[in-house]
């Protein structure tokens, strides 16, 4: 630009003046991913949130490890209260609570990792392609997400439960299967908003062919509405899992799952409330938690909350 | 001729552009139309007809403005111009060779030639990318590799007034004026002759908006660039043009050398247009009659028989409603799109006074100098 | 002068707290409208003129804090309670915004909105306020008013929309109109159309009006005065030749040349400030303006100068506001 100095006709030397000193500060250049952690870093009920479900993971899979007893072993006291060998008693057949509540943690949280990954995967690609291609194939895919809509799929699950749902694949693919529809809808809302953006158009017109444009400029676009969508989805997963399994359509024992467990001791109840209290605890703990964690990232990556200059 | 983006970018023919020569790029009765889609089997059930037939050629050096309203179809035919929308008809032809029909690969060298800048310097810098990214994308796409890349990125960060340092950053840390300068690197990366400028000063501040037109203006002296320049802000228009063509509901209502369009308008629309912007002059403000149309602008989807233009025009008669004009030359170098075009120094006034029609005309009070000034009131002509 | 006076400012600051830091938008503005005239404030965006309105509308959000004294027809508007204020707004004050959209609602016909609009003040019937609503939209140029009034707001063009919305603004007979860069969103032609409706309701109605606009064509023809803000601040104010054509700040001359003209013959470069406004966040020492100031000397950068006077109402916010080269405005147009 210096070439370009002191023409005949400028009055004043112009341009040239460094930005950054007219403005009167010089910004710290921050990455994507370090704003979002700041902006994350201030929620402190979602720092506490994964603070807590941290913790609970490690002891789900420490706590098994570390303890004398098997989940699914059988020890000679049966249907006993807490006591120093067994924190969470025994139940009716003699198995040590506490390894089998845990192990439970560890069944569902897989659980509900699983259908996370299989949701995010299959919705995503529906979403991207019935988003980014457009016409016919976004007709016959919105259709179909359409189709998984007005089913009455909590029913349909019930019922293929029964034949399907008595391992934790199982239990994971078909809820998956229940709720990928929301992420698809996520993903290609964000596809279609971004594809006729700008910055879309100027690759383009630099000669982008399709698959560099999503690759580079739409998928990671994408990224933090599916995080969001992604972590709610634990949540729910955990909660329908608990039910299905709580109803006896889900995780058979001797496999402990949170729900399951809250079955099996539903009928003491009331002599032994502390049975059913922890499992549920559990799995409202978890569920709260997640929540909390994707309150905090769907602040922390809407890019609609990125600073702007006044 | 080589261009090279380091310090040693030498200051090239400083001098205006002739109009005489090939033209580097020639429209011919381009048509972009838009399919209005509904219901569940998407069936067609309108069209929006954006760009209907336009003429148009840009010399080399040449900056040829594109002025209309909202509707007018200027964007679209910018976009249908590189293909970024794909025409329906016409012809595009860029050093004489044929853009609508080139093949892909062929299309992909042309792109290296014309490039775009965007309105919204928000939109059309990717939020996830940094600068150096940004600009560098293009340069990857046409097979330059990273080594290649990182030298002429920092040369044209210089280029448009920015250090190499801020490569570094994420387009949100800049302001409105410097993503603006981003995107120009960008359109230039390539080493362009042809850069389509949509609307590229209008989402700016005005002390912003003058840093970024002279910054046009030199890269055109100093790399022999052509604009399009496309605005709605008919001053600016007028600044930074050689020629200005004016647009109204997908067709051209007229075009000409800038001094002749904007001193001598011949379409009644053109003369209305320039009639309703504000000249920031009190004195000459309040001297100024401004015609103000009545009604709005038709849908593109739905446009007026004939002269598109009838259903606003003050001076519309029987035949503009049957019959569309064609360009025809009423000037040397000035065409126009009118069957009752105005001649060199009639005003639209007094060609609606000859009708005994009415008009509003929208005129202040001049400014009382001994304080009290009452502001303006618009008067009902007849 | 008491009579004159509508509305008197004195030392208003606005700051927002944000994640950022504090912003100061408005500065220690003072200044006053009297009954009927037209005081147009241009600034660029940060320039803080919006905010300054929003502020005596008492529109804020939560975050923002407002100190200073604001009377309006003698009332102090920044110590009412909110059922007073309610009470000015609309009456006594009311609002043009710049977004005709946002300022409807979309599922009210906006002869609804506009009734509803008159019987929030006044007690009549509904009826009674529907037939007012018409003879607002007719007030406002809108063709057959009493089939437009059962519309909805996505049926009107743009231009439609800012009449309906200046419609209401006006259905209280208000006694200052505060429009915030009315016809800024509009194709140019209906620019025009609107500004003749706005010009003629203000001259009808004898309000005042508080012009927000960074156009400064628009406040040429029809501002009394001109007050010129940058960085929150008040920069200049005063009649408005005084003001074009004074010369007597600055940035009031580097903005009034930076703008290309429509009746400009040349191509000249244009004279553009460098450099970009102010973070409000963290504004420079001295002048605001001094770091891309052609006249900047070294007192520019560690005292702010105060308003000084250069004439008959009229000051400006300069060390040198007396002293300035001769300021030929247009200089650069060509014959």
């Amino acid at each position: 630009m210096t070439e370009l100095k002191g023409r005949p006709d400028t009055p004043l030397e112009v341009e040239e003046a460094p930005m950054d000193e007219a403005e009167g500060l010089v910004i710290v250049s921050r990455s994507f991913g370090r704003q979002t952690w700041d902006r994350f870093r201030r929620h402190k009920l979602a720092i506490l949130a994964g603070v807590v479900l941290l913790i609970m993971t490690i002891s789900f899979w420490a706590a098994p490890a570390l303890s004398p007893y098997g989940f699914e072993e059988i020890t000679p006291d049966f249907n006993q209260g807490p006591s120093l060998e067994h924190p969470f008693g025994t139940d009716d057949i003699g198995r040590d609570l506490l390894v089998r509540t845990f192990k439970a943690g560890q069944f569902s949280l897989l659980i509900a990792l699983l259908v996370a990954v299989l949701t995010t995967v299959l919705g995503a690609v529906v979403g991207a392609v019935s988003g980014y291609f457009g016409g016919a194939i976004d007709s016959f895919l919105s259709q179909v997400i359409n189709l998984f809509l007005v089913v009455p799929s909590f029913i349909v699950l019930l019922v293929v439960a029964v034949k399907w749902g008595s391992n934790p694949t199982g239990i994971a693919v078909l809820l998956a299967l229940l709720l990928w529809t929301s992420i698809a809808r996520v993903v290609r809302g964000v596809v279609l908003q971004y594809k006729e953006q700008e910055f879309v158009l100027a690759a383009r017109a630099a000669g982008a062919g399709s698959l560099r444009i999503l690759w580079r400029h739409i998928i990671p676009n994408t990224f933090g509405p599916i995080i969001v969508n992604a972590t709610l989805l634990v949540g729910v997963a955990i909660i329908l899992e608990s039910t299905l399994s709580f109803l006896a359509l889900g995780v058979r024992p001797p496999t402990p799952t949170l729900g399951n467990l809250v079955d099996a001791a539903k009928g003491d109840i009331d002599s032994d409330p502390i049975r059913v209290l922890i499992p549920g605890g559990f799995v409202v703990l978890i569920a709260l938690c997640i929540n909390f964690l994707g309150d905090g990232l769907r602040d922390a990556l809407d890019p609609t909350t990125r600073r702007v200059r006044e | 001729m080589e261009r090279g983006w380091g310090p040693e970018m030498s200051v090239l023919s400083q001098s205006r552009p002739s109009q005489n020569g090939t033209p580097i790029l020639e429209v011919e009765n381009l048509v972009t139309h838009f399919p209005i889609r509904a219901g569940v089997l998407r069936r067609r059930v309108g069209t929006v007809f954006a760009v209907d037939g336009v003429d148009l050629h840009v010399y080399p050096h040449e900056t040829l403005g594109i002025v209309g309203e909202s509707g007018c179809g200027k964007t679209t035919l910018g976009r249908s111009i590189i293909r970024l929308i794909e025409p329906t008809a016409g012809v595009v032809r860029f050093n004489g060779e044929d853009v609508i029909g080139a093949e892909p690969k062929r299309m992909r060298e042309l792109r290296q030639e014309m490039q775009i800048v965007f309105q919204d310097p928000f939109a059309s810098l990717n939020p996830r990318m940094p600068v150096r990214d940004i600009i560098g994308e293009p340069l990857l796409i046409q097979g330059r590799t990273r080594k290649e890349v990182r030298p002429q990125v920092a040369g044209l960060l210089e280029v448009v007034g920015l250090s190499p340092e801020h490569g570094n950053r994420y387009p949100h840390e800049f302001s409105g004026g410097q993503r603006q300068r981003i995107g120009i690197a960008r359109a230039l990366a390539l080493k362009p002759s042809l850069i389509i400028l949509d609307e590229p000063v209008s989402a700016l501040d005005v002390s912003i908006q003058a840093q970024i037109l002279n910054l046009l203006e030199d890269l055109q002296d100093e790399l022999g660039l052509s604009y399009l320049f496309i605005a709605h802000d008919l001053s600016v228009v007028r600044h930074i043009s050689d020629r200005v063509l004016v647009m109204y509901l997908g067709r051209v209502a007229e075009v000409a050398d800038r001094n002749e369009l904007y001193d001598r308008p011949a379409h009644p629309y053109t003369h209305a247009l320039l009639s309703a912007v504000p000249i920031a002059d009190p004195d000459l403000e309040r001297k100024r009659q401004r015609i103000v149309l009545s009604g709005d602008l038709p849908s593109p989807a739905h446009p007026p028989s004939g002269c598109r233009f009838h259903t606003r025009c003050p001076i519309a008669q029987e035949r503009c409603t049957e019959t569309e004009p064609q360009l025809r030359e009423v000037r040397s170098g000035h065409w126009v799109a009118c069957h009752f075009a105005l001649g060199a120094g009639e005003t639209l006034l007094a060609r609606v006074e000859e009708l005994h029609r009415e008009v509003t005309v929208l005129a202040f009070d001049p400014i009382d100098t001994d304080n009290d000034g009452e502001a303006g009131h618009p008067v009902h002509s007849g | 002068m008491g009579e004159q006076r509508l509305l008197e400012v004195e030392n208003l600051s606005t700051s927002f707290t944000t994640e950022d830091g504090i912003v100061r938008a408005v500065s220690d503005v003072s200044f006053h409208v009297d009954r009927g005239e037209v005081l147009a404030v241009v600034g660029e965006s940060g320039s803080g003129k919006s905010v300054m309105a929003m502020s005596l509308m008492r529109l804020l959000p939560k975050n923002a804090f407002v100190t200073g004294w604001a009377s309006f027809e003698g009332r102090d508007l920044l110590s009412l309670s909110e059922a007073e204020m309610r009470k000015i707004r609309g009456r006594g004050m009311a609002m043009i915004f710049q977004d005709p959209m946002t300022a409807l609602n979309p599922v009210f016909t906006v002869g609804n909105q506009i009734a509803e609009a008159v019987r929030v003040h006044q007690s009549v019937s509904k009826p009674l306020a529907m037939k007012r609503a018409v003879e607002l939209l007719d007030l406002v140029g809108i063709p057959e008013p009493g089939q437009r009034v059962d519309s909805y707001p996505h049926e009107f063009s743009g231009g439609m929309r800012q009449r309906a919305v200046i419609a209401m603004a006006i259905s209280n007979d208000p006694q200052l109109l505060i429009a915030d860069e009315p016809t800024t969103a509009l194709d140019v032609t209906i620019q025009a159309q609107v500004l003749e409706v706005i010009i003629t309701v203000q001259r009808a109605t004898g309000a005042a009006m508080l012009l927000i606009t960074h156009d400064l064509g628009l406040v040429a023809g029809v501002a009394d005065r001109v007050q010129v803000m940058y960085g929150g601040r008040v920069f200049e104010s005063g009649d408005t030749r005084d003001v074009y054509y004074g010369g007597n700040n600055p940035y009031t001359r580097a903005l009034m040349r930076s703008v290309p003209r429509l009746d400009e013959r040349t191509s000249d470069r244009l004279s553009s400030v460098p450099g970009t406004p102010p973070s409000l966040i963290r504004l420079p020492r001295g002048c605001v303006f001094w770091p891309r100031c052609e006249f900047s000397e070294q007192v520019c950068r560690t005292t702010e100068p105060e308003l000084i006077q250069c004439g008959t109402d009229h000051v400006s916010r300069c060390h040198f506001a007396t002293t300035l080269p001769e300021f030929e405005y247009g200089a650069r147009l060509g014959a």
